[in-house]
């Protein structure tokens, strides 16, 4: 048994994890079993995940260590990984695939591409904002004019968001989507305002965060639980004095 | 009726894609649209409370979100995020923002007490279908209780 391997391959899964935004308990869960999968006795790991912050401590024959790991920089949300990574303990756990060979997933998927490349990306945003704009009420036209907005929202949100905290990011990029939806309404190309600015910055919204707050603070993890509650609660205050803004010029 | 179900499908399923769910997944997203749209609409028209339409849509949509996880072997929030985007009052809340700009304060503020029920109705539907997920999976794996 390696040890170094196995606090190679723990650390990693839990650092990836919680980058891609898998749930508190999930990571915590992963990093036992691949310890365990690894031959480390299921009481001798113990490990402590927050939002920005990783603890393991693991007992072997040579003695108990504890290590940290700082997280930090921007999230990037990608559900697939995270399911890949479950996968892939749940196949150490059957003994189908060793340390070094997980290890080797592991790092080939920091640099995998995106399952859905940016044309795609950029297209689901037009259709999820543009049939917002019409399920919320707007009419005809409205889904293109709501389809460009989310367009601007989306792609300025994956530029800022590399530079600055993810709800400054949304702050930005959903005061400049209303803008653009303003700027429709004043020139007068739609009358329906109000469905074009929630049409463009609805996937915006913090959905991952809510649900992540929510089954954290469900399994107990009451720090990232609150930790990820107040992500939330600041990423939809940030909108809606991003919008409160847009309208003012408005009115 | 027909088109905006068909729409709040696509829209759950584009908003899939942009948080880059697996591709197994992609139509049991569309389905959950599909389903939280019929719920909430259904509820409405049957005279049910903005709230409580809400909550059983969230409800029905938690419920099979973590039947999809099991079925499919995949973490629930891949399901439960794009599920519940068609329940988000984003019109309610726009209401009220442009109700507190346009200084009709005690309308605003109505308007953003809804939006806060509609979401804590939302998140309480999460909170039953995972306790009662809990509760039934530690059944299984235990064998008692």
């Amino acid at each position: 048994m390696d040890e170094e391997q196995i606090w190679r391959l723990c650390m990693l899964a839990g650092h990836q994890l919680l980058r891609y935004g898998a749930e508190t308990s999930r990571i915590e869960e992963t990093i036992t079993h691949f310890a365990v999968s690894a031959g480390v006795k299921m009481d001798h790991v113990q490990c402590f995940v927050t939002p920005t912050g990783i603890f393991v401590s693991m007992t072997t024959p040579a003695g108990t260590t504890t290590r940290l790991e700082r997280v930090s920089g921007s999230r990037i949300l990608d559900l697939d990984k995270v399911t890949q990574i479950n996968e892939l303990s749940r196949k150490m756990q059957r003994g189908e695939c060793s340390v070094d060979e997980a290890l080797i997933k592991l790092e080939a998927l920091d640099h995998a591409p995106l399952l859905y490349s940016r044309p795609v990306q950029i297209l689901a945003a037009a259709l999820s904002s543009g049939s917002f704009t019409i399920i919320l009420g707007g009419a005809g036209l409205d889904f293109i004019y709501g389809a460009v907005g989310g367009i601007i929202a989306q792609e300025l949100t994956r530029w800022t968001v590399r530079y600055v905290p993810r709800f400054f990011a949304v702050l930005l990029a959903s005061l400049v989507g209303s803008l653009f939806a303003v700027f429709i309404s004043i020139v007068g190309l739609s009358k329906h305002e109000g469905v074009i600015i929630i049409g463009a910055i609805l996937p915006l919204l913090p959905g991952l965060a809510v649900t992540n707050a929510i089954r954290d603070l469900l399994a107990g993890d009451l720090l990232a639980g609150v930790a990820r509650g107040a992500e939330a609660l600041f990423t939809a205050a940030a909108i809606a004095v991003a919008v409160a803004l847009a309208i003012s010029i408005s009115t | 009726m027909i088109v905006s179900t068909l729409l709040s499908a696509l829209a759950t399923i584009a908003f899939a894609i942009l948080n880059q769910v697996p591709k197994k997944a992609i139509i049991p997203a569309g389905i959950l649209g599909i389903v939280a749209w019929l719920f909430l609409n259904g509820a409405l028209k049957n005279g049910a409370n903005v709230i409580a339409a809400n909550f059983m849509a969230s409800l029905a949509v938690s419920l099979l979100s973590e039947v999809f996880a099991r079925y499919y072997r995949m973490p629930v929030t891949v399901f439960a995020v794009p599920g519940i985007i068609v329940l988000v009052p984003g019109m309610d809340a726009y209401f009220a923002m442009r109700d507190f700009v346009t200084h009709r304060y005690m309308n605003g503020m109505s308007m953003a007490t809804e939006t806060v029920l509609i979401a804590g109705a939302i998140s309480t539907g999460l909170v039953i279908a995972g306790v009662l997920m809990r509760s039934i999976w530690r059944q299984r794996k235990h064998g008692t209780r």
